[in-house]
């Protein structure tokens, strides 16, 4: 019986070649060979089913391969591994099951067995990985699963029924198909291929993109591509803590320049898809050789992070955005010893970040203490308030002393639309006042 | 040697006995033959014998069989086969090894004999069927003939004392056949030992004089007939056809058909026409190229010289289905050609597959069902049906829509007198009513009541295409008396 | 219809016809194993090497006698293209602009390349040599006589003698099918499904009819009787072959020896 299973299955090749003729005019295009697997396992499947001993998928697996092999298979030597590891799923896939002849078994049986050809096949083709991508074996998978579950499983069963309506196997009543079968199968199907329909969507999409923007000639949507190969560098981060590690990407020098930064820029900002900004001074940027856009994962999964700045709160992950900034300042005016103005740059060094939503959704914002900036630039005795003018012409007084003993009044830079502002608000998320030019101290 | 008492024998899963209350005795060294119409219950009796018949879940069993002292019901097949082999009817589903050499030493080498002995035993098995020759060659490239004497030489080669042959040579063609009853006979001859035959074709069997037993639906009917006059009542001498002449009618025609490669095609600048109404025979030698002449009509061949012409249609530039709708054609095997889940189902097939179902075809194919005795079986499942059901089945199904060109190939193979009569009537009428049927036979008997023309192949040529009774009187001059019908040899050989 | 034969056993008389099926068996797989564990371009063109010389000793013309040729040239050159243009290990040996694209070649992808697709096709040629060398039966008989249990051995036998009797019946089923006007056309899972059950199970039926005459016949012959057979073949095992087992054992050890040193 397994002899002549293994033999019909040995010769299986030239009637799938009938119905892969059939299924490629229906779905008019070639490459059937996956969606036809579960025809290979199929008589594997009906060994199990027609002789119900342990072991027979395995020992017809042999045989078959053996025969295909010893015909000339264009897979030489490897066919009998495909089919043996295919014939020791099938008896693995029905052991779990109490009732081995149902439309289940033999469907996740003949599934399982189908699905293992693209891996030992893969096994010894080596195509590499950037082609056959580990989503794409899964896909190739799901779809050798399908075929088996329906071609070796449902069609397996619907042939050994029908051998016994025919009387020439009598071992069971025949059962009819459950109602659920074909639905069933197209609902699958049609998951599995919504499915791999987003992941192709998205597999095919390029990596996303950095928006290069600000004070800069000519804004740049930056995405990694092949061209870009020969610029990659690597560094290698062995001293800051939690961000040790090897780092690959573009100078990140090379890709703001492509947006050409107006001549007085100093500085950029980078920000992350959370909200999260830093700056990172012009000086260092054309300075520093180690300073990349480090890049990770492939495709359309690729992220990009701030990698290799001296201060590592500039280390900003998953950037999204790069805006180029022009030297912006507070005038701080009035009764101080050493007035000056506020340079966020300056300041960086004492800058800590807070949560807090200034009007463009909860972000975080880098500021530093009001009092701090006051502080160092002395204060005269007789300063009793502290004046903050907006852009828009509005103005409010904080009184001094509330400020100097308030730590957790701050200036926040924010990365606006049309380009950076400071906002003074305190950590707790309320506002003093947006777009803050001028603050006089009297 | 064989004693059978009140044998009775039902299938499991069957609704009536196969073997009703069998009593039969058979003495050492006797020549008996079985006969009857297909489904008798005779192949079965061999099974009996063998053992086989006993094994578990076979079936129930009543009665008692003795060979050689040795109970068939309860002894082990092993035993049994150290006294009985059995040669079967289909020599591709006996044979179990790749050369011959291995086939024959098969069950020497499982009765764990030595090496010496199975060598000498088997030259000696190959020697007996005058096989020696063929020792060396695989068994892919010996014809159906080598084959089966192959597998007469492998149960030979065991030293039986009883051999059973069930239809031995009903796949092979009348040269063949005269050979291996030759081979039976030498057997006979040489060893000395009983032997039973299942058969249908008697006319071979005549110079061994033989007890002829007859069976008819499980029982034994009758015992001891003398054949020559058995034969003279079965087939009657009726000349052939009166020859009507082609019709105007062209139907089909082949130009200077060429297929196969090298010196040896399969088929050599063969021209035929074919006319509305014709009943043609197709004879010839197995590998005479009559299957391959059926196909290139049908154009599922091409030719690779010369062309083919059917019903206004080259083949070579029409697809097979554009062909179908007005073409019948039966294969060899009823099994290959069944594919339906009921017998409904499976005579409609084809009408639905054209878009041809209508009320008027469905009354059709009803008519045709109940003429070929099927109207009880419209639910059943076509692969229940007896051999020779299938068959009626397969006629039902391609007379459902009425084709034009009919091809048979070998369809009356393992059929009885009763359904190829059956058969042939329907096809007659079919050929009344204009329509052509090309028939590939090995029967001369039927080719005889009811073809017009014969057509012999030999070597992928047309060596004779005449109206039958000349054909005959041809193929009688050639020497060709396998292919005469049994009442002609002496006749025609005579003039 | 091709001229060219099928991928089976020709029957000639040259050294590797004579060496002993087992002898050659053991040679395919150590061989195969061979390429999977010395990840060596050089080892996979040795390999490569000593087979399409082995090709004319044995009497055969690789492109007389290997149906389908072309096809693995051409997919071993796609499985080297393939690694030389996404493998980027060591050193680049060549980098240029083919219009948009930069093609990178470096040493370590034509490496791979070269033992990816030359790995396949050393195993599938081998495979193939060894196919076109070995008479099947010798096969079977001689590892029923090193222990296969030989029900299992002739289920392999067996099924080699039904195989080219089922392709010609699919063959038939198939036409007989096409006569009565059945239409390949696949609108949906259940009409595939069901257009499939119409071409597999008339060969099912008819393969496991045969089921029954064989166990009739094979049982007849005492098949099973007892726990082992005697054999009428003697297996020409020569000195030859104990070479080639010594060689390849020695090529062996030295194989998991080398590995082992590495480690």
């Amino acid at each position: 019986m397994m002899a002549v299973l293994a033999a019909l299955g040995g010769v299986a090749s030239t009637y799938i070649q009938t119905l892969a003729n059939a299924l490629h005019a229906a779905l008019g295009f070639p490459g059937a060979t996956q969606v036809l697997a579960g025809l290979h396992v199929l008589w594997i499947v009906l060994a199990v089913g027609l002789t119900g001993k342990p072991g027979a998928g395995t020992v017809t697996g042999i045989a078959k391969g053996a025969v295909e092999f010893l015909s000339g298979n264009t897979h030489g030597i490897m066919v009998i591994l495909i089919d043996v590891v295919a014939g020791i799923l099938v008896d693995l896939g029905m052991l779990p099951f109490r009732n081995k002849n149902s439309y289940l078994s033999y469907s996740i049986a003949g599934g399982l067995a189908a699905a293992s050809n693209i891996f030992v096949f893969q096994a010894f083709a080596s195509i590499p990985s950037d082609i056959l991508t580990m989503g794409a074996i899964l896909i190739v998978a799901a779809v050798s699963f399908i075929s088996g579950a329906l071609l070796a499983g449902v069609l397996g069963k619907i042939l050994l029924d029908s051998l016994r309506r025919a009387g020439v196997v009598k071992d069971q009543p025949v059962q009819a198909a459950p109602r659920w079968v074909y639905p069933g199968f197209v609902g699958i199907v049609a998951l599995l291929s919504l499915g791999g329909g987003l992941y192709l969507y998205f597999a095919l999409q390029g990596p996303p993109t950095v928006r290069v923007s600000g004070q800069v000639n000519a804004p740049y949507e930056y995405s990694y591509s092949a061209e870009d190969e020969p610029l990659l560098i690597t560094i290698q981060e062995t001293a800051k803590p939690g961000l040790i590690g090897t780092y690959t990407g573009l100078p990140l020098r090379e890709i703001v320049s492509r947006a050409q930064p107006a001549a007085d820029a100093t500085s950029i900002l980078a920000r992350g898809n959370d909200g999260y900004d830093f700056f990172i001074q012009m000086t260092e940027l054309e300075e520093s050789e180690k300073l990349i856009l480090a890049q990770s994962g492939r495709g359309a999964e690729m992220t990009y992070s701030v990698a290799g700045a001296r201060n590592s709160k500039a280390w900003v992950r998953n950037v999204t955005q790069i805006m180029v900034v022009g030297r912006t300042v507070v005038e701080v005016t009035g009764s101080l010893d050493s007035p000056r103005q506020y340079d966020p740059d300056h300041w960086q060094f004492e800058m800590d970040n807070a949560r807090l939503d200034l009007g463009y959704g909860n972000r975080k914002y880098q500021g530093v203490s009001l009092a701090t900036v006051l502080e160092a630039m002395e204060p005269q005795q007789q300063a009793g308030v502290v004046t903050l003018r907006s852009r828009a012409g509005d103005e409010r007084d904080i009184e001094l002393e509330q400020l100097m003993d308030n730590l957790s009044i701050r200036i926040f830079t924010v990365t606006a639309d049309e380009g950076l502002i400071f906002t003074v608000a305190s950590e707790n998320g309320q506002v003093w006042m947006s777009d803050v030019t001028e603050i006089e101290v009297s | 040697m064989i004693c059978i008492r009140d044998l009775s024998f039902k299938f499991q899963g069957n609704e009536t006995h196969t073997l009703r209350d069998v009593n039969l005795d058979i003495a050492p060294g006797e020549f008996v033959v079985i006969t009857g119409p297909s489904g008798c219950g005779k192949s079965t009796l061999a099974l009996a014998l063998g053992g086989y018949l006993f094994r578990q879940h076979a079936g129930e069993a009543a009665g008692e069989v003795l060979v050689n002292g040795l109970d068939a019901r309860v002894a082990e097949v092993f035993d049994l086969a150290e006294i009985v082999g059995l040669v079967q009817q289909n020599p591709e589903a006996q044979l179990c090894t790749l050369t011959v050499a291995d086939e024959v030493a098969f069950g020497l080498e499982n009765r764990r004999l030595t090496k010496a002995t199975i060598v000498e035993r088997s030259e000696w098995a190959l020697e007996i069927v005058g096989a020696m020759h063929l020792v060396d060659r695989p068994l892919a490239t010996l014809s159906g003939g080598e084959k089966q004497k192959v597998a007469i030489a492998a149960m030979m080669a065991a030293k039986p004392q009883v051999l059973i042959f069930d239809e031995p040579t009903s796949n092979l063609d009348p040269t063949a056949t005269g050979e291996i009853f030759k081979v039976i006979q030498h057997i006979r001859e040489k060893a000395g030992i009983t032997v039973i035959v299942i058969e249908h074709k008697l006319g071979y069997l005549r110079p061994f004089q033989p007890r002829v037993i007859r069976m008819e639906k499980g029982r034994i009917v009758s015992d001891g007939d003398d054949l020559t006059s058995f034969l003279a009542s079965a087939i009657t001498p009726a000349p052939c056809r009166s020859v009507q002449g082609p019709s105007d009618g062209h139907v089909a025609s082949t130009q200077h058909l060429t297929l196969g490669y090298g010196n040896d095609p399969i088929l050599n600048d063969v021209s035929l026409d074919l006319h509305a109404g014709e009943f043609i025979a197709i004879m010839g030698d197995n590998g005479s190229g009559k299957t391959t002449l059926l196909r290139c009509l049908m154009g599922l061949l091409k030719p690779q010289a010369g062309n083919v012409e059917v019903l206004g249609h080259d083949t070579d530039r029409v697809p097979v289905s554009s062909l179908a709708r007005d073409m019948g054609f039966i294969f060899q095997n009823p099994d290959h050609q069944l594919f339906a889940e009921t017998v409904w189902e499976e005579a409609t097939l084809a009408p639905r597959n054209f878009g041809l179902l209508n009320d008027e075809t469905r009354n059709r194919v009803r008519w045709l069902l109940e003429r070929c005795g099927l109207g009880r079986y419209l639910d059943i499942h076509p692969h229940r049906l007896s051999y020779g059901e299938k068959r009626r089945l397969n006629l039902a199904s391609i007379l459902s829509y009425n084709p034009t060109l009919i091809l048979l190939d070998e369809i009356l193979i393992g059929q009885d007198m009763e359904n190829a009569t059956l058969i042939m009537d329907l096809l007659k009428e079919r050929a009344a009513r204009g329509g052509t049927v090309i028939n590939v036979t090995h029967d001369p008997e039927t080719t005889c009541l009811y073809s017009d023309r014969v057509l012999f192949l030999q070597g992928g040529r047309v060596l004779v295409d005449a109206p039958t009774e000349e054909a005959f009187a041809q193929l009688a001059a050639l020497g060709l008396m396998d292919y005469l019908p049994a009442g002609r040899v002496n006749q025609l050989s005579r003039k | 219809m091709s001229a060219k034969p099928k991928i089976i056993y020709q029957p000639r008389r040259s050294w590797l016809h004579s060496l002993h099926a087992l002898v050659k068996l053991c040679w395919l797989i150590g061989l195969s194993i061979s390429l999977f564990v010395i990840a060596s371009p050089l080892w996979i063109l040795a390999v490569l090497l000593l087979i399409i010389v082995s090709f004319p000793l044995a009497g055969l013309d690789l492109r007389r006698d290997v149906r389908g040729m072309r096809f693995l040239t051409t997919m071993g050159a796609l499985l080297f293209t393939l690694q030389v243009i996404f493998n980027h290990t060591g050193s680049v040996i060549l980098d240029t602009a083919l219009g948009p694209l930069n093609l990178q070649v470096t040493d370590g992808g034509v490496a791979a390349g070269v033992y990816v697709g030359g790995r396949f096709l050393a195993l599938i040629l081998m495979s193939y040599l060894f196919v076109l060398t070995t008479d099947p039966s010798d096969l079977a008989y001689g590892l029923m006589r090193v222990g296969l249990p030989y029900r299992y051995g002739f289920v392999l036998i067996t099924a080699l003698r039904l195989a080219p009797l089922f392709e010609i019946e699919s063959n038939t089923v198939y036409q007989a099918q096409l006569t009565r006007g059945v239409k390949y056309d696949v609108r949906s899972p259940r009409r595939f499904v069901y257009l499939a059950r119409q071409l597999i199970l008339p060969l099912l039926v008819s393969a496991l009819s045969k089921v029954d005459d064989l166990a009739v016949s094979m049982e007849g012959r005492c098949f099973g009787k007892y726990a082992t057979r005697t054999y009428r073949r003697t297996p020409k095992y020569t000195i030859w072959d104990t070479l080639a087992l010594i060689l390849l054992g020695l090529g062996l050890l030295a194989m998991v020896g080398i590995a082992l040193w590495r480690v």
